[in-house]
């Protein structure tokens, strides 16, 4: 080592001595620069230290220029094995002319060696010293002979560019755009890594040159607003990567803002057709917020900006006449207008909503007065501004105000009568009414401090501080009198002629219908029919054409709510009522009827009311859009409402807050505390209490029981952030400056909410974080309000257990038989109304089989119906995703995006909305909430480890027991379970993926007893349970647990091994091939089956006890009724007695229903008794060990409860996976094409085309109506016997109006040759999603 | 996959009861199956004996049936052709096989004797609505005897098995010589 080192130094002298010798000769000086590169390259750090870096530091770029030979090629290795060692001296080097020198000699280009290795030396220096690389030229320099140094080179210039451009000052920008016509050049390049590279490099020059147009104008001249679109056209924005695609819509803004001739040529590339492309495709995602926010920016970029119309620039003129000289154009940003009305009406963030405002006041001041007709008529423009009017955030409001303005000048007189009818006047009116009562009260207060913070320069591109914002106090209600004045005067009186119209049908609607729940029917069938007729007349003629203001204000949301809650939801005393049975039924009833009347449509192509109904309540919730705030702590969006500063933490500390708790005055009780504790952002009243109790109770109350939380909750910090488990009984009182704080809202929020009551904006310094918050707590008094209600609940509740139908357990029944929500949200919200009947007719839509097959049975049992085979349900519920509101899951999606949500920020209107209405947030939206909230600890867990995986090897031949003992052993782990084979070579995902669908598989395998259809399923070679209708337990009798071979213990083993299973998979992100029915999903969701339920997993069982319960309802209303002897009742004309059926279980005659039951014959006279005991064992009690197995197996991962927040169908696609139920590939290997068809001819063609477009419900859709089951066996459609076959259907008349049908026998799909492919997917749809009658169950 | 190696796997591990009986399997879930139709199948037993008693003394003409030997699961049945049919006159064997949850469940029919007809398959699969979705619990051997009697003289001609037969149909003269040809009496 010594040795080394002497002799490294040794010959760095010579080096030394040789290098100042100048009068030596080139090859002198190559050798000793060759010795020097080598000492170099391979010297340690100690070398670095005895360096005389002094004397090479001037002497090396000396020799770069002017050395001869290959001296200077070894010059700049060696300046480039220097700074590649210590990167410091790079800045040394470049203070002796080195940069000059490299690029100097990098321009000559003698030879492309040395030019390489001056990259290389430029490479490290730019990164220590950019600026001076920049102002020599080196950017241009290295770009000069792209084309000419190789691939690996090609980046490295393309990193020396980026470095040098990633900060400079204002004045080398001239210095900068020299690289632009070489980086314009590049644009063309068909390389993505040197294209994404150029187009960053592009951007930064942009953001440099400060939207100077001189610059910009030079960029346009280079073709850039040319080759960037050519980028984007024909979908290329697709293929683009995100970054880029963020850069080159940033390029385009920047230049569309300062030059006209680039907004020419962009409207002559028909930038419009692609933004709307873009813009749908952001919308729809939901994600990208920034992308949004830039392709609104560039779209008002495109137009000149009004608010600076009063002094027109050079520029302003310019843009002026680039759009007024070409109609076209303005059509073209005239088509944009209902795509950013869209985006408007989904924006979760203030600042969107803003941009996207101002660019819609920009479009309609361009518009034709025609064509704001046309928009008007399409999405409602009208109806959106009255929203937009009613929101907080007076920016917003004055940019309103200003479109409304503009649409009374552009067609006063169409506008007038649409501003009356959608509420806009109203609004108006509100506003102007607001803003006088302010002024007098900030006249007597004195000027309210808190001010919103001001989005008026978001979209200029100068950024000057001392602007001031544009709307000063007086200036909405100058503007909203000014629009009054002038236009809204005259001829209102006499429109409020419509108005009235929609009110007074409605409200009749209602009083009608509640006359009409009360007569029986029977009584007169002329007003019968009369009230329906008129119901679905106004369901379905008037409401679509109800405009949304005239929806709210007359009420109807509150008339349906007090109809179908038979006026619990006005009258909270009819919560007392005693004849609760009778509540029940009477709400029952009127939930048919409406379910009735909503489902119902008179021809394919008409929308289902309900859907109009939900549509409707959808846009007036959006209206309370600030009920619903998103609490953002992320810098990036200074500007937006309620914005809090990110808290400095340079430790790993989580974020908390400090809280004093101090005793209430009027409390005497209670100890005081008086000790300041750090809490959670997570942390709630409820939590807290748990914690603070014990402490300040001594004196009443036992200590010793609260020990153990309060040592838990110094111990750890967790104990203190959870969020409460249930609804406790909360004993204590919490307020903040007086007021009282919601049990399950976070202090965090609270604190944050009550600091700017009444203000929609807020900014908080950041001493919020380390100043104390005080909170005053006292005992809770006990109300007598509350034990009333707990007597009603416990009334309920023994109701409930008597309940045989599930959808009167399910939340959404007791909604809207209490007329209330469940869980504290304000009732005097003005959303409530709307999340309330959305909630009822969610429910409503999900159990629309269960309601209308219990009407019809009544039916048959008061002798409406005649015939058992009557009994059939022919409406279907409307798509659930009919539900989702966009706006809602925006915000969620912000909301989630903030680096806050973690620690626990998360507002309480989330948590509200995810657990009482998840149907209004997108299955996404969820999933991710899921992810971050269900598996905190996981999923941080995860980011800390995410390369920790757990390996676990397991062996073929006994993969069930090794699966055991795995899940048993790591089920609950945080870490990632990887799984390999033992003896097999293979590890990663895919053994893991392997075991999983292994596992999947063992576990239907016939003779285990875990599956319905084990029995029947022995006869197939492949040893696996098929059930046609999907996987549901197979019922065990409690009193014989075990047969020759199997035994209950073993099945119920196997259920929690399927628990433990199913729970890693989702946690892990694995799939699972097992096809589990629907009902058993709804279990796992915790739901409950009943009668109805039966029919989707096994359809004869089901109609057959269906049409059974049919009977007995009807002996009961005989008997009760008339005085008609029941006794002559028959089954189909078959005497119960000559069914021969006893007390076993149907299939299952060890299954005894009753003790002795296969002695017990069954008769007219105990058939309820049969048929209850049946349902019970098939869903209850014969499936109970079974079921509690496999819940006891998820828990032991996660809490089940978590999982509650999907349905059945997302819960399969999270499970399964969206793998097809067939090979999209390989359909045609599976089908057969005969009697007139083959491959070629067009509709087979169509037809496979359409099938693969399908989705996994289609799918099974598809397979339900072809072969009778939407299941298909393991293996796929190829193990379909006999195989499916696609035949032409013979067509007497128009081809275009039959439809497909089929032969189930022979899976024959009679497919008449449809003159287009539309057409024929039309039809299709129709067909497997309506002719399914009766089968249609979800 | 493992699908193949692994029949006998999932028997032979942490279930006792099954460790003790290793080659368990496809083949004693069979076993289970027949000894389920024993002694205490007696539901359906019972039913079925009834039914058995009802046809006996019934005496619909041109239909019967009986159990197939010792198992009451398993059935033969008889139908003749209708007069004034192209069946007049023949006589076609017909297997039962009737499953453990009978009769909410419909029992598997299949002509024995080769059936020229367009509803029936040359494997003798018959294609019935009533044997297939539109079972109802209230159906009996009876019913169904008489059902595929009537359907031999009014086929269904929508929604062949058979194409040749349904093309054949309205030429009766042609369609008789087809019967004769391919029927084969046990």
């Amino acid at each position: 080592m010594e040795e080394a080192m002497e002799s490294e130094m040794a010959v760095m002298q010579y080096v030394v001595v040789e290098l100042k010798n100048e009068g030596a000769g080139a090859g002198a000086h190559v050798a000793a620069l060759a010795a020097l590169c080598d000492v170099l390259a391979v010297a340690g750090d100690h070398l670095f230290y005895a360096f005389p870096i002094t004397e090479f530091v001037g002497r090396l770029p000396q020799l770069v220029a002017a050395g001869e030979g290959d001296v200077p090629l070894f010059a700049a290795r060696a300046i480039a094995e220097a700074c590649e060692g210590v990167p410091l001296w790079a800045a040394s080097f470049a203070r002796y002319g080195a940069v000059e020198a490299l690029r100097d000699k990098l321009l000559a280009i003698d030879c492309i060696e040395l030019a390489e290795e001056c990259l290389r030396a430029l490479g490290i220096i730019c990164k220590e010293c950019p600026k001076e690389c920049l102002r020599q030229g080196v950017a241009a320099a290295v770009l000069q002979f792209f084309d000419f140094v190789s691939m690996n080179k090609q980046k490295l210039v393309l990193k020396i560019v980026a470095n040098v451009l990633s900060d400079f000052d204002a004045k080398d920008v001239d210095k900068a755009m020299e690289a632009a016509p070489a980086l314009c050049n590049l644009l063309k390049s068909s390389d993505k890594t040197i294209l994404d590279s150029a187009v960053s490099c592009l951007g930064m020059v942009s953001d440099g040159a400060g939207g100077s147009a001189k610059h910009m104008e030079k960029l346009y001249e280079l073709n850039a607003v040319d080759s960037m679109m050519r980028l984007l056209e024909n979908n290329g924005w697709k293929s683009l990567s995100d970054e880029t695609l963020s850069h080159i819509l940033g390029l385009l803004k920047d230049l569309a803002s300062v030059s006209a001739r680039a907004v020419k040529s962009l409207f002559e590339l028909n930038i419009c057709d692609l933004l709307k492309q873009m813009l749908t495709y952001y919308t729809s995602s939901h994600s990208d917020h920034d992308k949004v926010q830039t392709l609104v920016e560039l779209i008002y970029h495109l137009m000149p900006p009004l608010e600076m119309c009063d002094h027109p620039t050079e520029l302003i003129i310019a843009k002026k006449n680039v759009i007024i000289e070409q109609s076209r154009y303005v059509k073209q940003i005239a088509s944009i207008l209902t795509f950013i009305i869209q985006v408007a009406k989904s924006a979760a963030l203030s600042s969107i909503c803003y941009s996207c405002v101002v660019a819609i006041r920009n479009i309609v001041e361009l518009s034709t007065p025609s064509s704001l007709v046309e928009v008007q008529k399409t999405v409602n423009l009208s109806s959106l501004l009255a929203g937009w009017l009613a929101r907080k955030n007076r920016h917003i409001i004055f940019q309103m105000l200003n479109v409304s303005k503009t649409l009374l000048k552009k067609h006063q007189k169409f506008f007038v009568e649409t501003f009356i009818r959608e509420g806009v006047k109203h609004a108006i009116d509100t506003i102007v009414a607001q803003e006088k009562d302010a002024k007098s009260n900030r006249k007597q207060k004195g000027n309210n401090n808190l001010q919103e913070s001001c989005l008026c320069f978001d979209l200029d591109l100068e950024t000057s501080t001392n602007n001031t914002c544009r709307i000063d106090k007086g200036a909405i209600l100058k503007l909203s009198e000014d629009i009054k004045r002038n236009f809204l005067v005259e001829g209102s009186a006499k429109s409020h002629h419509r108005f009235g119209c929609a009110f007074k049908s409605i409200k009749d609607f209602f009083s009608r219908l509640n006359y009409h729940a009360k007569a029986p029917p029977a009584k007169d069938q002329d007003l019968c029919k009369q009230l329906s007729d008129f119901s679905r007349q106004l369901l379905s003629d008037e409401l679509p054409s109800t405009s949304n203001f005239e929806f709210v204000q007359s009420g109807s949301v509150k008339h349906l709510a007090g109809y179908l809650s038979n006026g619990a939801y006005f009258n909270s005393n009819l919560r007392n009522c005693q004849d609760l049975i009778g509540q029940l039924n009477e709400v029952k009833n009127r939930l048919q009827k409406f379910t009735h009347l909503a489902l119902t449509v008179d021809n394919e192509s008409s929308v289902k009311p309900l859907g109009i109904l939900v549509e409707k309540l959808i846009d007036a919730l959006h209206v309370w859009y600030d009920s619903f705030p998103v609490i953002l702590a992320d810098e990036q969006y200074t500007r937006e409402s309620t914005m809090i500063p990110l808290r400095d933490s340079g430790t790993e500390q989580p974020t908390s807050l400090y809280i004093k708790f101090s005793r209430s005055s009027r409390e005497e009780e209670l100890d005081h505390y008086g000790r300041i504790l750090p809490v959670d952002l997570s942390s709630t009243p409820e939590s807290i209490e748990e914690v603070l109790l014990p402490e300040i109770c001594k004196r009443t109350c036992n200590e010793s029981a609260y020990k153990e939380t309060i040592q838990e909750a110094n111990g750890s910090r967790t104990s203190v952030g959870l969020r409460g488990d249930g609804p406790k009984s909360s004993r204590l009182k919490f307020s903040y400056k007086g007021t009282h704080l919601q049990s399950s809202a976070t202090f965090f929020e609270s604190i944050l909410r009550s600091m700017h009551e009444g203000q929609t904006d807020l900014q908080i310094d950041p001493s919020f974080w380390d100043k104390e918050h005080k909170i005053k707590y006292r005992r809770r008094n006990k109300s007598k309000k509350i034990s009333s209600q707990s007597s009603y609940n416990t009334q309920l509740s023994r109701v409930h257990e008597k309940l045989e139908m599930s959808l009167l357990k399910d939340p959404f029944f007791s909604t809207i038989f209490i007329g209330k929500l469940p869980g504290d949200l304000d009732e005097s919200d003005p959303s409530y109304n709307f999340l309330f009947m959305l909630k009822v007719l969610e429910g409503l839509n999900r159990f629309s089989y269960h309601l209308s097959m219990d009407e019809k049975l009544c039916k048959f049992a008061e002798g409406y119906l005649q015939e058992l085979d009557d009994l059939m349900v022919t409406i279907s519920p409307i798509p659930r995703d009919q539900f989702v509101s966009s706006l809602l899951t925006n915000k969620l999606e912000q909301q989630m995006q903030d680096t806050l949500f973690g620690d626990g920020l998360i507002p309480s209107w989330c948590i509200y909305l995810v657990e009482t209405c998840p149907f209004l947030l997108s299955f996404e939206a969820r999933w991710k909430y899921f992810c971050l909230t269900a598996h905190h600890s996981f999923m941080t867990g995860e980011v800390s480890s995410s390369t920790e995986t757990k390996k676990y090897s397991v062996i073929r031949s006994k993969i069930l027991e090794d699966a055991v003992s795995m899940l048993n052993k790591h089920g609950s782990d945080t870490k990632f379970i990887e799984v390999e084979f033992d003896g097999e070579a293979g590890t990663g995902r895919g053994p893991t993926f392997e075991f999983y669908t292994t596992v999947s598989h063992e576990l239907q395998r016939v003779g285990l007893g875990m599956w319905r259809e084990d029995n029947t399923s022995q006869d197939c070679e492949a040893g696996f349970v098929h059930a046609p209708f999907g996987l549901f337990p197979q019922p065990w009798s409690s009193a014989k647990t075990s047969t020759r071979w199997i035994s209950l213990s073993d099945v119920v083993q196997k259920f929690k091994l399927l628990g433990q299973l199913v729970a890693r998979a989702v946690l892990d992100g694995r799939v699972l091939d097992i096809p589990l029915s629907k009902a058993f999903y709804k279990l796992m969701l915790d739901q409950e089956l009943d009668i109805y339920d039966i029919s989707s997993f096994d359809p004869k069982l089901g109609k057959t006890v269906i049409e059974f319960q049919a009977l007995v309802k009807r002996k009961k209303f005989l008997e009760e009724r008339t005085s008609k002897p029941a006794a002559d009742l028959s089954y189909k004309n078959v005497r119960l007695e000559d069914l021969c059926l006893d007390f076993t279980l149907p299939g299952n005659p060890e299954y005894e229903l009753v003790p002795g039951g296969s002695e017990k014959m069954v008769t007219l006279d105990n058939l309820e008794e049969y048929v209850s005991s049946v349902v019970d064992a098939t869903l209850k009690s014969g499936i109970a060990n079974q079921m509690e197995a496999f819940k006891a197996g998820i828990n032991e991962v996660f809490a089940l409860k978590t999982l509650r927040l999907f349905s059945e169908d997302e819960m399969e696609r999270i499970l399964c996976g969206e793998q097809d139920s067939w090979a999209s590939n390989k359909l045609e290997d599976h089908i057969d094409f005969d009697h007139g068809y083959d491959t070629n001819s067009p509709p087979v063609i169509s037809f496979l085309e359409i099938l693969r477009e399908f989705g996994r419900e289609d799918q099974r859709a598809f397979m339900h109506f072809t072969t009778g089951a939407p299941q298909l066996p393991l293996g796929g459609l190829a193990s379909l016997n006999p195989k499916l076959t696609v035949v032409r259907k013979q067509c007497d008349g128009k081809v275009d109006d039959e439809l497909p049908s089929v032969n189930t026998c022979r899976h024959f799909f009679k497919l008449p040759p449809y003159s287009s492919k539309e057409i024929m997917r039309q039809k299709l749809k129709y067909v497997i999603k309506e002719g399914l009658g009766s089968f249609q169950l979800s | 996959m493992a699908r193949g190696e692994n029949t006998d796997a999932h028997g032979t591990g942490n279930v006792p009861a099954a460790a003790a009986a290793p080659a368990a399997g496809p083949a004693a879930a069979k076993q289970a199956g027949a000894g389920a139709r024993g002694a205490e199948g007696q539901s359906v037993v019972r039913r079925l004996q009834s039914e058995l008693m009802a046809l006996m003394m019934g005496g619909d003409p041109g239909v019967s049936a009986f159990p197939d030997g010792d198992n009451i699961f398993q059935w033969v049945g008889t139908i003749a052709g209708s007069a004034a049919t192209a069946y007049e006159g023949t006589s076609y064997r017909l297997s039962l096989a009737f499953p453990a949850d009978y009769p909410y469940k419909p029992p598997k029919v299949r002509f024995e004797t080769p059936c020229f007809h367009p509803n029936v398959d040359a494997h003798g699969n018959i294609c019935l609505d009533i044997l297939q979705d539109k079972w109802s619990s209230a159906y009996d051997v009876r019913t169904i005897l008489l059902s595929i009697q009537s359907l031999l003289g009014e086929p269904n001609n929508d929604s062949p098995l058979n194409t040749q037969a349904a093309a054949l149909w309205p030429n009766q003269q042609e369609f008789r010589k087809m019967v004769e040809k391919l029927y084969k009496p046990a």
